[in-house]
């Protein structure tokens, strides 16, 4: 294959990222959306910016989270709030809905896959709209699915089963929240580019509600590491 | 080649000829068979007086399923248990030799085998083999000292921790036992535990299906309980032997044939029909 910045010599895309949002979980619940992540931002493996908000309000009722290169993830916030801007223009109340931003994001993406240039982002859209919950995932390449319940990152390999056997469709905020939190408990204790400080947000038919970032609890001394075998069997 | 084998004798160390020799026939288009690997999801969950272990029972070879129903719980000692993830051949014949060396050690020292007896000798045996011999175990047993569980990995590496998971299928599980696991489970508690991580790499991993069996191990001995979940039976079973309904055929026509007479008769039409 010939890439274009191969022929032109000028310039050449980057291909991996640099500065890393973690994992996202969004859940559907009764009445709403519920959008959860960390708030830190990895420069590779070092623990860089801890106190960042990756949630972003693009209009009164969606909500755009991301996992991956977060230069991107800014960019792409600029991109669909100008959307949203612009729809001002013309005055008539109308705004784009959730499923508007989710499609776009989706065919900018896959554009850009098709160049050779991704953006490099595993995106979620959530949303509320004709009293309906709209939740997608848009994914490096562009693939949109819609679904109930989303996982992004180390989430996907460890959160699904929780989330499998705890959460419905139909369940309350507060339940959904808790399925949150256990999950970023887990994946504080078993992925290294995560953080206990996580970030609710949810979309219901009021708007949006970002929430303060709390620390989730979690729990490291359990009576079988404290005391681990190995030292008094394996060194006599 | 006796030179040969003195000189190899005395270098010492590793002898790597067979990587050499693996190379060159990599190089002369060998092409490696494929061999079935477990993609497994197995836990291990210690509780209060003993071990509770549990294990998917789907065997892979690459993306299609070899075996539908094999058995990853495997008996080093009466009161030692294995779960195995890796290669299937490797897991069944170190099982089944340590089984054996146990067993013979148990007959000479007159005294029960040890966990940590069997961590150490598993360890020096795959250490050499740098990871080539394709085991990960989780073994889990109650012993003098106390129940037990530890989990080695192909390259030697052992650890014990109070709850554990490995293969294809571990992080789904383990995202359920970090999240579920307490001190002071009971056997009951932790068979649901265990069961249910199970599930979660059975239902999100697809190295791993099938049924669940679990092995709980006590002071009182090890209770093993094959399939005990069991999620995609088959819905219909065709009846072996098939019993043909009789009469429900409807008949058109009746011939007879008289065997003395040789005559063939219709039966109910004075036509005859003779052979």
């Amino acid at each position: 294959m010939i890439f274009n910045s191969e022929i032109s010599g000028q310039y050449e895309h980057t291909t991996s990222p640099v500065v890393t949002g973690g994992s996202v979980i969004a859940l559907v619940y009764n009445g709403g959306v519920l959008v959860g992540t960390d708030t830190l931002c990895s420069y590779g493996s070092m623990a860089a910016f801890k106190n960042v908000q990756k949630i972003a309000q693009i209009s009164q009722n969606t909500i755009y989270v991301s996992s991956g290169e977060f230069s991107d993830f800014q960019q792409v916030v600029k991109e669909l709030a100008k959307i949203d801007r612009s729809a001002l223009q013309y005055d008539d109340g109308v705004h784009p809905s959730p499923k508007d931003y989710g499609n776009y994001l989706a065919r900018l993406s896959y554009k850009k896959r098709c160049k050779i240039n991704p953006l490099y982002l595993q995106n979620v859209i959530a949303g509320f709209h004709n009293n309906d919950r709209y939740l997608a995932l848009v994914d490096i390449y562009g693939t949109y699915l819609e679904s109930k319940f989303i996982t992004t990152g180390f989430a996907s390999y460890f959160c699904k089963a929780i989330i499998s056997n705890y959460w419905n469709e139909n369940c309350s905020l507060d339940q959904a929240k808790q399925v949150i939190r256990e999950c970023f408990k887990v994946l504080f204790c078993r992925d290294c580019r995560a953080h206990d400080v996580i970030q609710l947000a949810y979309v219901d038919a009021q708007g949006t509600h970002i929430e303060e970032p709390e620390r989730v609890e979690t729990k490291w001394d359990f009576n079988g590491f404290k005391q681990r075998a190995n030292e008094k069997l394996h060194t006599q | 080649m006796q030179y040969l084998d003195n000189y190899l004798q005395f270098k010492g160390g590793y002898d790597y000829t067979n990587v050499k020799r693996n190379e060159l026939m990599k190089a002369q288009g060998f092409k490696e068979m494929p061999f079935t690997k477990t993609g497994t999801t197995i836990v291990g969950v210690l509780f209060d007086g003993g071990v509770v272990m549990a294990a998917d029972t789907r065997a892979t070879a690459g993306s299609t399923v070899a075996d539908k129903n094999c058995e990853k719980l495997h008996v080093l000692a009466p009161n030692i248990w294995a779960a195995g993830a890796g290669t299937a051949a490797d897991l069944h014949h170190q099982c089944a030799h340590f089984n054996a060396k146990l067993k013979l050690q148990r007959l000479n020292l007159n005294r029960q085998s040890r966990v940590n007896e069997v961590i150490t000798k598993l360890t020096s045996k795959l250490f050499p083999y740098r990871g080539h011999i394709g085991v990960a175990l989780i073994i889990g047993g109650i012993d003098s000292n106390g129940p037990q569980l530890a989990s080695v990995s192909p390259h030697g590496n052992y650890v014990y921790h109070p709850f554990q998971s490995m293969g294809s299928g571990s992080l789904a599980a383990l995202g359920i036992l970090e999240a579920k696991f307490q001190d002071g489970l009971t056997k009951q508690q932790a068979i649901d535990l265990a069961i249910e991580a199970i599930e979660a790499g059975i239902f999100h991993d697809m190295g791993s299906g099938s049924n669940v069996d679990v092995v709980a191990i006590t002071k009182d001995g090890a209770e093993y309980k094959r399939n005990i979940r069991s999620y995609n039976a088959k819905s219909y079973q065709k009846q072996i032997p098939y019993d043909f309904p009789i009469n429900n055929t409807p008949a058109l026509r009746k011939y007879q044939f008289d065997i003395i007479k040789q005559e063939l008769t219709e039966v109910g039409q004075e036509m005859e029909i003779i052979e």
